[in-house]
């Protein structure tokens, strides 16, 4: 009698350890999925977050490009919104091809290339700056049309500001 | 009884807090999400008002080889034509030539303008992907020069599109200029 009342209390608290083995697994298995759904969350948001970085540097660097008065047009000290000055632009150029200037613009426009376009009246590009750095993965860019002003002739072209901001790789 | 109950209860409690801990997460997880869609959304938006501003604005002010007029003031021009193209034999007429790239043949100052306006619409934005809808108008029914390209397909979510509008003014009208952006 008093063996039987044993094996059953023994079995009984089998039956509860059991239980509570059962409820840690499921318990753990909820963690791990957890854990395993937020990294792949957090990796993915990471991705998402460099982009976002860099869009928003290309945006940067083309604001920075478009107010910049080294290129603007401006006639009696007033200053025309969306503008170039033809003139400015070429002497941009012929500067940027010195060393020097690009380290003074690299605060600026960081690791990029800069380029102005002229649609219409005629087709014509000048590559204003141009900085690598090494290694890229990619570049992202961004668009600004513009006003090209010729202060000879005083004719307005259009254009647009091509601006792709790199994407640093590895190594 | 008393003790199954209490037992009962105490297990309630517990999924309870499990409910509660899960819920919580998942707001987490829903609120993060939503707050990183908003800041690509402005940035979008931003971006593309201000391409609409910047390529309208450019756009007025570029010089043409129509008696050396700018755009803005051929628009001015072209406001007091008929928006029906077949009625517009008093408007300012182009005898026609070679402009930069482009060959337009003698026709009337709104034409004109709807080929060049195209031209440089078709290397910029469309080569960018975006849709768009250049419109002049005196009326927003009877447009005097519409150019559209793809824009429909953004009709059904209004939001999407960003707008800006310039206005040239016409004695005793105004002429209203206006682009539609979307991606």
């Amino acid at each position: 009698m008093r063996s039987g009342i044993l094996k059953m209390k023994a079995r009984k608290s089998q039956i509860k350890i059991g239980e509570s083995v059962a409820v840690l697994m499921i318990f753990f298995i909820l963690i791990i999925m957890g854990i395993v759904f937020w990294s792949r969350y957090s990796q993915m948001s990471a991705t998402q977050q460099q982009e976002t970085d860099i869009i928003s540097k290309a945006i940067k660097t083309s604001q920075t490009m478009t107010f910049l008065p080294e290129l603007q047009c401006s006639t009696l000290e007033v200053i025309k919104f969306s503008c170039f000055d033809l003139y400015k632009i070429r002497a941009m150029q012929e500067l940027m091809a010195e060393n020097d200037a690009v380290q003074y613009y690299f605060d600026s426009f960081s690791f990029s290339n800069i380029t102005v376009y002229s649609i219409y009246p005629t087709t014509e590009s000048w590559n204003l700056y141009d900085f690598t750095g090494g290694n890229i993965s990619g570049y992202v860019t961004t668009q600004i049309p513009v006003a090209i002003y010729d202060p000879v002739t005083m004719k307005f072209a259009f254009g647009y500001v091509n601006v792709a901001a790199y994407v640093k790789g590895r190594g | 009884m008393k003790k199954t109950r209490k037992k009962s209860q105490t297990e309630l409690l517990g999924i309870a807090i499990v409910v509660i801990i899960l819920s919580i997460g998942v707001l987490i997880l829903i609120s993060n999400v939503m707050k990183k869609t908003t800041t690509t959304e402005q940035k979008r938006e931003f971006s593309e008002k201000q391409m609409a501003t910047n390529i309208l604005g450019a756009i007025l002010s570029t010089s043409t080889n129509f008696r050396n007029d700018r755009i803005s003031t051929l628009l001015i021009d072209c406001g007091n034509c008929a928006p029906d193209p077949s009625m517009r034999g008093s408007c300012s007429y182009y005898e026609g030539g070679q402009e930069g790239d482009i060959y337009i043949p003698p026709t009337d100052v709104c034409t004109y303008l709807q080929t060049i306006i195209s031209y440089m619409l078709d290397n910029t934005l469309k080569v960018w992907n975006k849709k768009y809808q250049f419109l002049a108008y005196i009326s927003p029914s009877y447009p005097q020069i519409n150019i559209t390209e793809g824009i429909e397909q953004c009709m059904e979510k209004s939001s999407y599109i960003q707008k800006d509008f310039y206005y040239l003014p016409l004695y005793p009208q105004t002429l209203t200029v206006e682009l539609s952006l979307c991606s």
